[in-house]
């Protein structure tokens, strides 16, 4: 967390690729992300944050089957690297701590 | 499945993504492309696909996908560039004398190069502006006398509208009258009259504005020149005493305050390069019905000048062939044995020496402008040999760099493209320098020079030129260091043992530039001593103090002379239709005979106005004979010069008392005086014919007793009060015959300046030559000390190195210089002798210059300490 900044974009797309396991590629993320965000995202902003993250040593990547409908061209299969795990747990634990701390009233209040 | 993927996606948003991409990154992010459009056709139509497909890819251009650009990768070097621009600015900055040397030395002469491709290109398209310039001619006249012929560009009144009736493949003919000057007066709202003279009043028939364009701004072309009555005003003209163009239209102006003109049209002004100069356009009808008996005579010619337009591939020598039988219908049996036409084209008026200059215009003689074009390539030519010989010998010193750099891997081509980019630098300052300087040097000179009305513009053209000099400055700069030095062995550039070559051609070049450089001085010593003749030269007449005002004709002369002459200021006052010599070409021009004889029989001569007291006024020396008494309505004596009697065989004795018939009518000579110069100095002294004739009294000569401000005020106060509704101007006579050798002086001013700038640019190629030999024998110096030279011999060593080529350039420039100069001098009637001691003067003054250039290079190798020179290997 200190070295290393994950955007919240990029935790996003983190988690997407972890959800999808086998099926993480570009197009795949693009669509699965786009149904649970409820908006159009563009191909270079995810290309870009997956480059980041592999820059970053959150992913790693290696190239899978060919299709018809993608012209011949091979998929590329994102994977998060351990560290990634790491990282998105710190993250996690830090936000609920965070959460938890909030006196009750405030969270009553937001209730009504 | 492959079935349905027939639909491609549009093709060059995959280019683009393939030139940017990172070549990693394409497989994977052309499949997601792929997938995405297939995506997109599912929902949308095949256009609508396309356009997203295409805005997605264009996204995909993000920083951090972006591969390097092939297209600059292709010049990898472009770090290396950099290194060559800071490794060049250093040198630049390190040699900051010799960088200066080179810039200066080829702004200069680019800056010559470039004021001179303006002038030429100005001088030589007068009048090519209209439209029919190519098939429009002007017709010319020769006159033969028994002793000359006289060549005029200036025509007979009725022969245009002669040539109109009788030629049917002549397209158009035009005739102009003028320009003359005439004094209008405009009578402005407020009860205010301005009163202005102009000298380019042109008359004009209605066929001009076809024949010739002009810009009209208002008033119709067809019509505004068409009516007795009509005046047509230049824009500055109508500016000046209208406020705007517009308001002058339909205004009224009074010609010599008794004939009205209303102003049909505005046009712009005559533009600077045309031989038609004029501010105010008057109907050709105006000039008839004024001027009946020049419109109607076929013998003289009157500033009228006649132009006509063939049509297309008509000939020009076909209607001159005509024109023989054709003039006798009009001419007089005598008129045409004299007189002779001919068609000139539009476009050599300007430059043909033949015929002259145009009324109201000048001329610059052909010659003069191939002159300058020569002077300006071969100032090119040596500045650029200059430059070339410094990058060179500042090259040599820099023999060890490029050891060093072929020694850690360069190779020969970058060590080419570094020395090339080295030079690009200098050549691109001096680009912009001398484009700074030749606009600076136009604005002067067209300041300088309205009275030619000179309108020089610096276009693109001569920027292409400029630009096309320095690239060849360029290559020719760089073959030598760069092939020469990036092929020496890197282990002897570091060890020192490289020779410099290419002394011999360098010398050959220097001595080339110093052979121009004498020609030069040598020219301007013999043009300088041409017009020191020319001012020196007794002219038979006295001009000192002498001032000259027109005066109108017929009027009150006798209430002038005596208000002069009551006045102690001044000293006498005479009368006359010009001083003894011509000024501004003014003569009056008739021939005389003995009674007996036909027209066709007479000599050529100039017939003067005087009054009784001309010949004392002026000093005029009568040998034999009497003075006039007085002028008379119909004159009735004569006084001539020596020259007539050369041309009648008489002596002044016999002359006495003859009787001679002129154009004129007939008089009895009375007096012979004594040869004066009546023609400027380049031409001969002509027949003078003086009478006593009141007719043609058009100047007041008054000789002051000295020249300060009290007498010219008081000279207009008289003047103005005696000729109230004329405006008066005056000159003073030494000023005027000076003017007389305007062109002259021009050539002077010009050889003048063109032998320093070529002096200042043949010094700093003596500087490089001499920096390059004594860099050369650096080493020889050293062991010639240690062994025990003195700096004396030593000096003399490297002296004699430019005093034998200085000595060899002036053996080849003193004849190139003698036979041109001589041929300048065949134009003058008087003139001076070449003598020996014009080239030996230039010769020294060469060898000083020289000296002086090469003394800091010399100084520089005879001070230096042999310890340094010797111990460097």
């Amino acid at each position: 967390m200190k070295k290393t900044k994950l955007g919240e974009f990029e935790e996003l797309v983190l988690l997407t690729v972890i959800v999808l396991a086998e099926e993480a590629y570009g197009v795949e993320i693009k669509r699965e992300l786009e149904s649970r965000l409820k908006e159009t995202l563009s191909v270079g902003s995810i290309q870009s944050a997956l480059k980041r993250m592999e820059e970053k040593g959150f992913l790693t990547s290696e190239f899978g089957e060919a299709t018809g409908k993608r012209g011949g061209k091979r998929k590329r299969i994102y994977t998060a690297t351990p560290y990634a795990h790491r990282i998105l747990t710190e993250m996690k634990d830090i936000r609920s701590q965070l959460w938890e701390a909030i006196p009750e009233p405030m969270i009553s209040f937001q209730g009504l | 499945m492959k079935n349905q993927n027939h639909i491609q996606p549009p093709k060059w948003p995959l280019a683009v993504l393939r030139f940017f991409m990172k070549k990693e990154f394409l497989e994977e992010i052309e499949g997601d492309m792929e997938e995405i459009y297939q995506d997109y056709l599912d929902k949308h139509s095949r256009k609508k696909a396309g356009r997203l497909y295409a805005l997605e890819t264009l996204k995909l251009l993000r920083p951090n996908l972006l591969g390097r650009i092939r297209v600059l990768s292709r010049f990898n070097n472009y770090l290396l560039l950099k290194h060559y621009f800071k490794v060049g600015w250093r040198s630049i900055k390190k040699d900051k004398v010799s960088a200066m040397i080179n810039i200066s030395g080829l702004t200069i002469a680019l800056t010559v190069f470039l004021v001179l491709s303006v002038f030429v290109k100005y001088e030589s398209n007068f009048d090519s502006h209209h439209a029919l310039a190519n098939r429009t001619f002007r017709v010319v006249q020769h006159t033969h006398y028994p002793e000359e012929e006289l060549y005029w560009n200036t025509t007979a009144y009725p022969l245009a509208a002669a040539l109109r009736e009788d030629f049917h493949n002549i397209e158009l003919v035009t005739q102009t009258a003028g320009p003359f000057d005439r004094v209008f007066s405009i009578d402005a709202e407020k009860g205010e009259r301005h009163l202005f003279e102009s000298d380019y009043v042109l008359f004009v028939d209605s066929y001009y504005p076809q024949v010739f364009d002009l810009n009209w701004i208002h008033g119709d072309p067809t019509t505004a020149l068409g009516e007795f009555g009509n005046v047509v005003l230049t824009e500055s003209l109508a500016k000046r005493y209208f406020g705007e163009t517009s308001n002058a239209l339909g205004k009224q102006m009074m010609l010599n305050a008794k004939d009205p003109l209303v102003v049909t049209g505005v046009v712009k002004d005559a533009p600077g390069n045309s031989n038609l100069r004029y501010e105010i356009l008057i109907p050709y009808q105006f000039f008839k019905h004024h001027n009946n008996y020049f419109a109607n005579n076929w013998s003289g010619n009157y500033q009228g000048t006649t132009f006509v337009v063939l049509p297309e591939n008509g000939s020009e020598a076909e209607i001159e062939t005509a024109f023989v039988t054709w003039k006798k219908k009009y001419l007089s049996t005598d008129d045409d044995q004299r007189i002779d036409y001919f068609l000139q084209p539009l476009k050599s008026a300007h430059t043909q020496t033949l015929y002259g200059s145009s009324p109201g215009s000048y001329m610059v003689p052909r010659t003069i402008l191939n002159a300058a074009v020569f002077v300006a390539a071969f100032i090119l030519l040596i500045a650029v040999v200059n430059f070339v010989n410094l990058v060179t010998a500042r090259a040599g010193m820099r023999s060890r760099e490029v050891g060093i750099r072929k020694a850690i891997g360069s190779s020969r081509a970058n060590l080419i493209k570094q020395f090339i980019l080295e030079n690009v630098i200098l050549v691109l300052i001096t680009i912009c320098l001398s484009v700074l300087a030749t606009q600076l040097v136009l604005d002067s000179l067209n300041k300088s020079l309205t009275i030619i009305n000179l309108q020089l513009v610096l276009t693109w053209d001569e920027a292409m030129l400029v630009l096309t000099a320095g690239v060849l400055t360029i290559i020719f700069s760089t073959i030598y260091p760069a092939v020469v030095l990036s092929s020496y062995q890197p282990i002897k550039a570091l060890r020192n043992e490289i020779t410099l070559k290419g002394t011999r051609l360098r010398k050959s070049l220097t001595l080339f530039q110093f052979s121009i450089v004498q020609v030069f001085i040598i020219a301007s010593i013999i043009v300088g001593s041409q017009m020191q003749f020319f001012k020196d030269k007794d002219l038979g007449f006295s001009s000192d103090a002498v001032l000259i005002a027109p005066i109108p004709r017929f009027e009150k002369l006798n209430v002038f002379q005596e208000s002069i002459i009551s006045d102690s200021k001044f000293e006498s006052v005479s009368f006359g239709s010009g001083p003894p010599m011509a000024i501004n070409g003014r003569q009056l021009g008739t021939t005389f005979r003995l009674p007996h004889q036909t027209e066709v029989e007479g000599f050529h001569a100039e017939m003067k106005i005087g009054d009784p007291k001309y010949l004392d006024f002026f000093g005029l020396e009568l040998i034999a004979g009497r003075n006039f008494r007085e002028n008379k309505r119909g004159f009735d004596e004569f006084i001539v010069n020596e020259t007539v009697l050369e041309n009648l065989n008489w002596t002044a004795e016999e002359a006495l008392g003859k009787k001679l018939r002129i154009n004129e009518g007939e008089a009895t000579i009375v007096g012979v005086i004594k040869n004066f110069h009546n023609n400027s100095l380049q031409r001969e002294i002509t027949p003078v014919i003086l009478m006593n004739w009141d007719y043609f009294q058009d100047f007041a000569f008054i000789k002051s007793a000295g020249s300060n401000a009290a007498q010219l005020i008081k000279l207009e106060e008289i003047w103005k009060a005696t000729f109230p509704t004329s405006i008066y101007s005056y000159g003073f006579l030494d000023d005027s015959i000076e003017r007389e050798y305007a062109l002259e002086q021009l050539i002077l001013k010009g050889f003048s300046v063109f032998s320093i700038l070529v002096i200042i640019i043949g010094s700093l190629g003596l500087f490089g030559l001499m920096s390059f030999i004594t860099l050369r024998k650096t080493k020889e110096v050293g062991i010639r000390k240690v062994l025990g030279a003195s700096i004396s011999q030593i000096v003399l060593f490297f002296s004699k190195e430019f005093i034998y080529l200085i000595a060899l350039a002036f053996l080849v420039a003193t004849p190139i210089a003698y036979y041109f100069m001589d041929a300048w001098l065949q134009d003058f009637v008087y003139r001076i002798d070449l003598s020996i001691w014009m080239f030996a003067i230039g010769g020294a003054l060469t060898l000083t210059v020289a000296g002086m250039a090469s003394f800091f290079q010399i100084a520089k190798a005879v001070t230096i300490n042999p310890v340094e020179t010797l111990s460097s290997e």
